[in-house]
């Protein structure tokens, strides 16, 4: 092939591809021209941080609506005012009914010594969304809030670097944002009953604080003989039922019903409300209708303690369903 | 007569590149369009100012945040090095100024005697306290050894890229 061979072919192909050449060539102009106007423009540089206060620190895809955000912030800081101020009353108003009733046994001096203990003198604070969950249909905005010392104003001149810290918990009601502090998240009125011709087993209520269940359970003995619901003699008494395990309670004291007894108990389980896990039935899992019951203190013999229990009338399991359904 | 659709395309297309060309040409123009020859010293001063001040906000923007507090630090300890008190005084929380150090004389006075002339600095931790931050700062003089080092904590509160206040455990 000779030089006008070759001339000749691209003549051709330029010209037979004319007009698809200039369209690339438009393209590749405007595409330069947008690419020289982005590296020219203003960009202002910005201070990017961690700190995201209004996304959950557990699950960091949920974050408090933007509506709420503000309205969120400006309670915490009135609330946090108040108790700087030393205005206790007012602090304690801002709460919600439940809370005040069942966190603080509606008892103003009770709301004073918690926050004494974490702001025995002015605070200053930080808010961090620790987590969002669902009871029911009301979405709860669980808030961390850190208090510290002013360390900017000391430097932390003669001290170490330490804060106190307590959940405040929101909700969005008809008659706008609702708040309680000290841990309490809810409060739920469980009535759930089992029974059988021995025990009658009534779980009234519960209280959810942030790391623990509080099941209120009133115990009726229907018989003539002790009842011995926990002693410490059998494992896992009394215990929560979790959908992959058990919970103990905190406080292992006995639950010991005299004939015809009826006892109102509270009893305690360590829970995070977070923790994913839905709390299904208080499991009662050796319970023993006793003929003859001697206690179980260090002056009784192992060997009364272990014939009493093999000569009990019945040994039975009972379950109370707690599930909010 | 009718212009062949693929003619209207090319031409449309040219129209395009002209205007985002003249568009590319003036915002390239506005960005060097500083003119110094009208400037007095102390104009010309402000205006390099800015810039210095742009450059490095513009560096701290692309820095994360622990980088950014050990930025400051350094900045304050490299004013006090050069004996630009004032410069370092600035730097304060104005809460922390009043309850240590009332005048710059003071402060003056205690990071002369408190401070080594030459400093290297190893920060061994830093914790964010909603938009406060905490640093621990092992301070030493590389010219007399190891004794001569000194736990510290620095305060920081972030208000803009290099807009800060600051504060330190006095001793």
């Amino acid at each position: 092939m000779n030089f006008t061979e070759v001339r000749l072919k691209i003549r051709h192909f330029l010209r037979k591809y004319k007009r698809i050449l200039i369209i690339i060539l438009i393209i590749w102009a405007i595409i330069f021209f947008i690419n020289i106007m982005l590296k020219n423009r203003n960009i202002e540089p910005e201070a990017t941080t961690t700190y995201d206060p209004h996304t959950s620190v557990i699950d960091s895809g949920a974050s408090t609506p933007s509506s709420l955000e503000q309205p969120i912030e400006d309670l915490i800081s009135e609330y946090v005012g108040y108790c700087n101020e030393g205005n206790y009353q007012k602090a304690f108003n801002m709460l919600s009914e439940e809370c005040r009733k069942y966190g603080f046994n509606d008892d103003v001096e009770e709301f004073m010594q918690h926050v004494l203990v974490r702001m025995p003198t002015p605070k200053e604070y930080s808010i961090q969304d620790y987590s969002n969950i669902k009871y029911g249909n009301t979405r709860l905005y669980i808030y961390e809030i850190k208090y510290t010392d002013d360390l900017l104003a000391t430097g932390l001149t003669n001290s170490t670097y330490t804060y106190t810290s307590e959940k405040l918990t929101f909700y969005d009601t008809d008659t706008g944002l609702e708040m309680s502090a000290g841990d309490f998240i809810y409060y739920e009125d469980v009535k759930a009953i089992s029974e059988n011709e021995y025990l009658k087993i009534d779980v009234v209520s519960k209280i959810v604080n942030y790391s623990i269940e509080s099941y209120e359970v009133t115990f009726t003995n229907r018989s003539n003989y002790t009842i011995v619901i926990a002693d410490g003699q059998e494992t896992d008494e009394a215990v929560l039922v979790l959908p992959n395990e058990t919970r103990n309670r905190t406080d292992l004291s006995e639950i010991v019903l005299s004939p015809q007894e009826t006892a109102t108990i509270t009893l305690t389980f360590p829970k995070f409300v977070d923790d994913g896990d839905i709390s299904q039935s208080l499991l009662f899992s050796s319970i023993r209708v006793m003929e003859k019951y001697s206690g179980t203190g260090d002056e009784i013999p192992q060997e009364t303690i272990q014939s009493e229990i093999d000569n009990a009338i019945a040994k039975f399991s009972m379950t109370v369903n707690v599930e909010n359904n | 007569m009718k212009m062949k659709k693929d003619n209207k395309i090319v031409i449309v297309g040219l129209i395009i590149v002209v205007i985002l060309g003249l568009i590319a040409f003036f915002t390239t123009r506005d960005e060097d369009s500083i003119d110094y020859s009208n400037m007095t010293n102390e104009e010309i001063a402000v205006v390099v100012e800015e810039e210095v001040n742009n450059m490095v906000k513009n560096d701290l923007g692309e820095m994360g945040e622990r980088d950014r507090m050990e930025y400051y630090v350094s900045s304050f300890m490299k004013a006090i090095e050069n004996e630009e008190y004032q410069e370092a005084y600035d730097m304060l929380y104005d809460e922390f100024k009043q309850n240590y150090f009332k005048t710059l004389a003071d402060f003056e006075n205690y990071v002369k005697t408190k401070f080594p002339s030459m400093s290297s600095m190893e920060y061994t931790n830093i914790e964010r306290n909603g938009t406060v931050y905490v640093l621990w700062v092992t301070i030493s003089n590389p010219l007399s050894g190891k004794d001569s080092s000194r736990e510290m904590n620095f305060v920081i509160q972030e208000n803009d890229l290099n807009d800060f206040d600051l504060s330190f455990s006095v001793i």
